[in-house]
């Protein structure tokens, strides 16, 4: 075993819940050394990048940012693998209830608990956490597995199959006092911006109040690409995609100047055949 | 007509000649009556089964709007965090386990026989808001702090069920819990001449005012508390209730209800 006793955070808005946790973990694993605990999504991501914890346990409800928001804005600003940088944390999250059908994943790379956290389940999750924290070499395998999964829990379970029933056609967007009909197979790409969601065309750039994740449940996804959290692009018009020193990755489009950011959990789209 | 042409031919003598014209005006009556008594027969079958598929309708409705308000107070996150709660006090806390749960029986018994009554006096509309807060102060910590303001000669006004409860969830679920730094939330009630006046109000993130559940009568869908409370003031006091919402500039949101005061 190693020498030096494992580190971990824990994100849950509700301070009875948080405390209850840390004190449970205490009696199921003494070595555990939890670095801090914090209320919300926004404070998780950045205690966890200033800390470096090898487990995290995020509660997904929490104010701000969600649980799930957060880890993947966490994989997104983790330094990259290497001398450097040390391997992404092993994800708990925890809910009271399990909208995301999280049972599904519990053979796989993030855990789950349900609230109430019951003593021989938590039993189970730290045994699982040992098991792969002793194999240091499986950390790669394990990241783009927590990218993967981190990918199938933001999407919108509904969205494919109402988006196929009835794709939208048009999009209104106002300009000034009059409403302006675009047509979506013109639109090139949709990025949030603020509290609007900017349309792009090849001539013109639209602004409209719907957001990103209503306006995704209606286009096709086969078309459309969703490239960062708030990005999705025409698949079609993609003109090429570069990797730069840092690792991170561009894409451009055909027509358009501009340089769209590829976000690290979409990056797997973008490998050469 | 024509069966009495064919017969006139077969037997070739015509009736229309031999017979007198009142002997047709009355065959032809006969005729009118059988027919407009088989169409109302018809007619009447069909509209039975017609109102009856209405009430079948209409009664759908009310037990799906029954569920969904069930749905929305027995909420699987509220319930389960509070449980949760109360599973770590049990261990680190016994006192207080059982006032929270205490809270949450008087929480429980109140959602789920609101459908039975249909007022009850103020004073107890704000014992249940105060239960529901209790919960809410345990799970939330020094996130939530809330005032309720009752002054004693309005205790025993009526109103219709948990009639504020919507408001006050809205609050907490849309206001308050989602704001990181969390805030605070008053409830009150006072007089004005011949109006009663409730106030819901909180420091949270206030809301969208495009949002068409807060500026339309109906919007289906979009704010169902909203939208039930405005149903059930309709119901209870006709156009002499009102309901609105102001975003204060402060932030937040407070909405007001208005109906007559009953001496």
């Amino acid at each position: 075993m190693n020498a030096n006793p494992v580190t971990a955070l824990i994100a849950e808005d509700e301070p009875l819940l948080a405390q209850a946790l840390r004190a449970e973990l205490a009696r199921a694993w003494p070595a555990l050394q939890v670095l801090a605990t914090v209320g919300d999504g926004a404070s998780a991501v950045q205690q966890a990048l200033a800390l470096r914890p090898q487990v995290l346990f995020f509660d997904i409800r929490m104010p701000g940012m969600s649980g799930l928001e957060a880890a993947a804005e966490l994989a997104e600003q983790w330094p990259a693998s290497g001398p450097a940088g040390a391997a992404f944390p092993a994800l708990v999250f925890v809910t009271a209830y399990d909208q995301y059908a999280v049972q599904a994943f519990e053979a796989q790379a993030v855990d789950y608990l349900l609230k109430p956290v019951q003593t021989a389940r938590l039993q189970k999750t730290v045994e699982k956490l040992q098991l792969a924290l002793a194999k240091p070499a499986q950390a790669a395998i394990n990241f783009e597995a927590t990218l993967g999964q981190l990918r199938g829990l933001l999407a919108s379970p509904a969205s494919a199959a109402a988006a196929l029933a009835a794709p939208l056609t048009v999009i209104q967007a106002s300009v000034g006092n009059s409403i302006r009909m675009v047509a979506v197979d013109e639109v090139l790409c949709f990025e949030a911006a603020d509290k609007y969601v900017r349309v792009l065309t090849l001539d013109r750039e639209y602004l409209i109040r719907t957001p990103l994740k209503e306006l995704q449940e209606h286009i096709d996804t086969r078309v459309f690409w969703q490239i960062h959290r708030g990005t999705v692009v025409r698949a079609l018009s993609i003109e090429s995609v570069s990797r730069d020193e840092a690792g991170k990755t561009h894409l451009s489009l055909r027509g358009l100047k501009e340089r769209f950011v590829v976000s690290r959990l979409y990056a797997h789209l973008f490998k050469a055949m | 007509m024509i069966g009495t042409l064919i017969g006139d031919n077969w037997f070739g003598w015509s009736s229309w000649n031999t017979h007198s014209v009142s002997q047709l005006r009355m065959s032809l009556l006969i005729t009118v009556l059988a027919g407009v008594s088989i169409t109302y027969y018809f007619y009447s079958k069909n509209k039975g089964a017609y109102l009856e598929a209405k009430m079948i309708e209409a009664r759908q409705h009310a037990n799906e709007a029954r569920l969904k308000l069930l749905e929305a107070q027995l909420e699987p996150h509220m319930l389960f965090n509070t449980l949760a709660n109360l599973r770590v006090l049990i261990g680190t806390d016994p006192e207080r386990a059982l006032t929270m749960l205490d809270h949450i029986i008087a929480y429980l018994r109140a959602t789920l026989s609101a459908s039975r009554a249909s007022s009850h006096p103020l004073e107890h509309e704000f014992d249940r808001l105060r239960d529901y807060l209790e919960l809410m102060a345990v799970r939330m910590g020094p996130r939530l702090r809330y005032t309720l303001d009752l002054p004693p000669e309005l205790a025993q006004q009526s109103v219709p069920t948990l009639l504020l409860q919507p408001l006050v969830e809205n609050s907490i679920q849309h206001g308050l819990e989602p704001k990181v730094e969390g805030g605070s939330l008053t409830i009150s009630a006072r007089r004005d001449g011949n109006t009663l006046t409730l106030e819901v109000c909180d420091t949270g993130l206030g809301f969208d005012p495009t949002d068409s559940a807060f500026t339309q009568p109906a919007a289906p869908d979009q704010g169902f508390g909203v939208q039930q409370v405005r149903e059930r003031l309709v119901a209870a006091y006709g156009l002499n209730a009102t309901i609105n919402f102001v975003a204060p500039q402060a932030g937040g949101t407070r909405a007001s209800i208005h109906f007559p005061y009953t001496p």
